[in-house]
C-alpha cells in the first residue's frame, strides 16, 4: 500500500492509492502517513522517531499517533464522496487523456462525425503522464476514441503503473483479446470502464449488430481475470426503457454501473434526446435503488443528488476544480463537451507543458469556466440554449421545478 | 516528507469524505469519463477494507 502527498493551500492532501481515497491532514500527519505507508515503518518506530524529534514523552507520541491513525481510518470508508474534490485545488487530482480518435464502432450517439484516425505519439503521452505525476496528479483516465485502437496502449499503461497512477480505461470492450486480458491483469490500480448502452437488442441498435455479445463475453473474461470492471450507460430516448434491466444485468455480474446523460452534438441526434422529466424520474429511481436496495449505481448528476438528499450544495462535475482534460493535440481543456460543441477556437486552448498547474489555475479559459455556473452543466446549457450560463434542461434549476410539481402531485393524491 | 521542526499534534484537518452515496462524476462527451460509482466496485471496496485494517492495526498496536 502506498500514498501520494502534496501540499494544498491549507492542508496536505494525502491520496491513498489502492483505496482511491483522499484526506487532508497537517504536516505532522502527512509525515506520519508517509513513514507508515511509503517507508514501511511500524507505528511504534514512528512514535519513537517523533518522540525523539520533538522531545516529547513516548506515551504522548503513541497517544497522538494512535488517535490520528483512527481519524484517518474513518476517511477511508468507501461509502462517501471526497469533499476535497469539490474545493479549488492547486493542481488537478485527476486528468483525462485523449490518446486516440480512432474507433472501430460508429455508435448512433457518438459526438464524432469525422472519424479520423489520429493517435497521440507515445513519447508525448509518456511525457504528459510524467509531468502529471511530478505535479501530484494521482488519477488518469485514458480515453478515445477506442483506447484499444491505440497502438501503444500496453506501453502507456505500464508508464502509468510505473508512475503509481490509478488508472481508468474507458473502452467499448470489442477489441480486447485474451492476450490483452492477460496483460491487463498485471497492471496495478486499473479499473476498466466499459461503455454499454442497454441490454442486447438496444445496445446493438445503438452500436451495431453483435457488439453486445462481444462486450458481454469480454466483461465476463475481465471479471474472471480479477480485473476491476465497471460499466457506463449513456441514457437517451432509445435506452431509457431498459435501464432497470441493465442494472439487473450488472448486478448479475457483480459490477457497478454508472449513468450519464446523452448530449446532442449532431443534427441527427435529435431523436435520441431524452425527455428531461423522464430523466429526473429515472434519476430518482436510480437513487432509490442505490440507497434502499444497495445496488451499485453511479450517477453523474452530483448537484441534483445533493439537493435531493438535503446535503450541502455540490457542483455538477469536477471540471477545473480538481479535474483536467488533455486532448489529442496536447491542449488543456476545461470540459471536453464544450470543446466538441465548438465553444473554443482552436488556438484558444493552452498547450499542456511543465507549467500546466499555473496555466490550470490562471489561464482565462479555466478562469472563465470557474466563474460561470458550476452547479449545472455548461455544455448542456450551451447545446440547448446557446449560452453556457443559460438553461440546462437536465440541471438543478429544472430539477427543482420538476420536484416541486412532483411533490405537489403526490400531496394531491 | 519531513516532520515539522516543532511539535505538532497530527490531525485530519480536511475530512476527505462524508457519508453520502454520491461521487463527483464526469459525463464527458457522451460515453465515458470518470465514473461516478467507482467506490462501489468490489475491488475498491476490498482495497478500502485492507487499508482500513492496516490503519486499524497500526493504531491498536500503540494502545496495547
Amino acid at each position: 500500500m502506498k500514498i501520494k502527498i502534496r501540499q494544498e493551500k491549507d492542508c496536505f492532501l494525502v491520496y491513498l492509492l489502492d483505496a482511491r481515497r483522499i484526506v487532508g491532514v497537517n504536516q505532522a500527519g502527512a509525515a506520519i502517513l508517509d513513514m507508515l505507508f511509503n517507508r514501511d515503518m511500524t507505528a511504534e518506530e514512528i512514535s519513537q522517531t517523533t518522540s525523539q524529534k520533538w522531545d516529547i514523552p513516548i506515551e504522548q507520541a503513541r497517544q497522538e499517533i494512535g488517535d490520528f491513525l483512527e481519524q484517518t481510518n474513518v476517511e477511508v470508508d468507501p461509502n462517501g464522496f471526497n469533499v476535497l474534490e469539490e474545493e479549488q485545488l492547486v493542481a488537478p487530482l485527476g486528468a483525462e487523456l485523449e490518446i486516440t480518435t480512432d474507433c472501430n464502432l460508429r455508435c448512433l450517439h457518438c459526438y464524432d462525425e469525422v472519424h479520423d484516425v489520429r493517435h497521440m505519439p507515445l513519447e508525448i503521452a509518456n511525457r504528459i503522464i510524467g509531468i502529471l505525476d511530478d505535479n501530484g496528479v494521482c488519477e488518469i483516465s485514458l480515453i478515445g476514441g477506442e483506447p484499444f485502437r491505440y497502438p501503444w496502449i500496453m506501453e502507456l499503461l505500464e508508464t502509468c503503473q510505473n508512475r503509481d497512477m490509478t488508472i481508468n480505461l474507458v473502452s467499448n470492450a470489442t477489441l480486447i483479446t485474451d492476450e490483452i486480458i492477460a496483460k491487463l491483469a498485471t497492471i496495478k490500480r486499473l479499473v476498466m470502464v466499459i461503455s454499454l448502452d442497454g441490454t442486447q437488442e438496444i445496445h446493438d441498435y445503438i452500436r451495431g449488430k453483435g457488439v453486445f455479445q462481444k462486450a458481454d463475453a469480454t466483461i465476463r473474461k475481465l471479471i474472471a481475470a480479477n480485473i476491476a470492471c465497471e460499466t457506463i450507460f449513456t441514457l437517451n430516448s432509445v435506452n431509457a426503457s431498459v435501464y432497470r434491466e441493465f442494472i439487473e444485468y450488472c448486478e448479475g455480474l457483480g459490477i457497478p454501473c454508472n449513468f450519464s446523460i446523452f448530449k446532442p452534438f449532431r443534427e441527427d441526434h435529435k431523436d435520441l434526446i431524452i425527455d428531461p422529466d423522464k430523466f429526473f424520474e429515472i434519476l430518482i429511481d436510480l437513487m432509490n435503488m442505490r440507497i434502499k436496495k444497495k445496488y451499485k449505481v453511479g450517477m453523474a448528476s452530483a448537484a441534483i443528488v445533493a439537493e435531493l438528499l438535503g446535503f450541502p450544495p455540490r457542483n455538477e462535475c469536477r471540471a477545473t476544480k480538481s479535474g483536467l482534460v488533455i486532448n489529442i493535440d496536447g491542449h488543456m481543456v476545461t470540459c471536453p463537451s464544450l470543446e466538441t460543441a465548438g465553444f473554443y477556437q482552436p488556438d484558444q486552448l493552452p498547450v499542456f507543458d511543465e507549467n500546466f498547474t499555473r496555466t490550470w489555475q490562471e489561464h482565462e479559459v479555466f478562469e472563465n469556466f470557474r466563474h460561470s455556473n458550476l452547479r449545472e452543466c455548461q455544455a448542456r446549457a450551451l447545446l440547448f440554449s446557446g449560452d453556457v450560463n443559460g438553461y440546462d434542461p437536465y440541471g438543478l434549476t429544472a430539477f427543482i421545478k420538476y420536484w416541486g410539481t412532483r411533490k405537489a402531485e403526490v400531496q394531491t393524491i | 516528507m519531513e516532520l515539522p521542526k516543532e511539535h505538532e499534534q497530527p490531525k485530519v484537518i480536511k475530512p476527505g469524505s462524508t457519508p453520502e452515496p454520491i461521487e463527483a462524476g464526469c459525463c464527458l462527451r457522451s460515453c465515458g469519463g470518470k465514473p461516478g460509482g467507482m467506490q462501489s466496485g468490489k475491488h475498491l471496496q476490498n482495497r478500502c477494507a485492507e487499508t482500513m485494517a492496516f490503519l486499524g492495526q497500526a493504531s491498536s498496536s500503540l494502545m496495547s
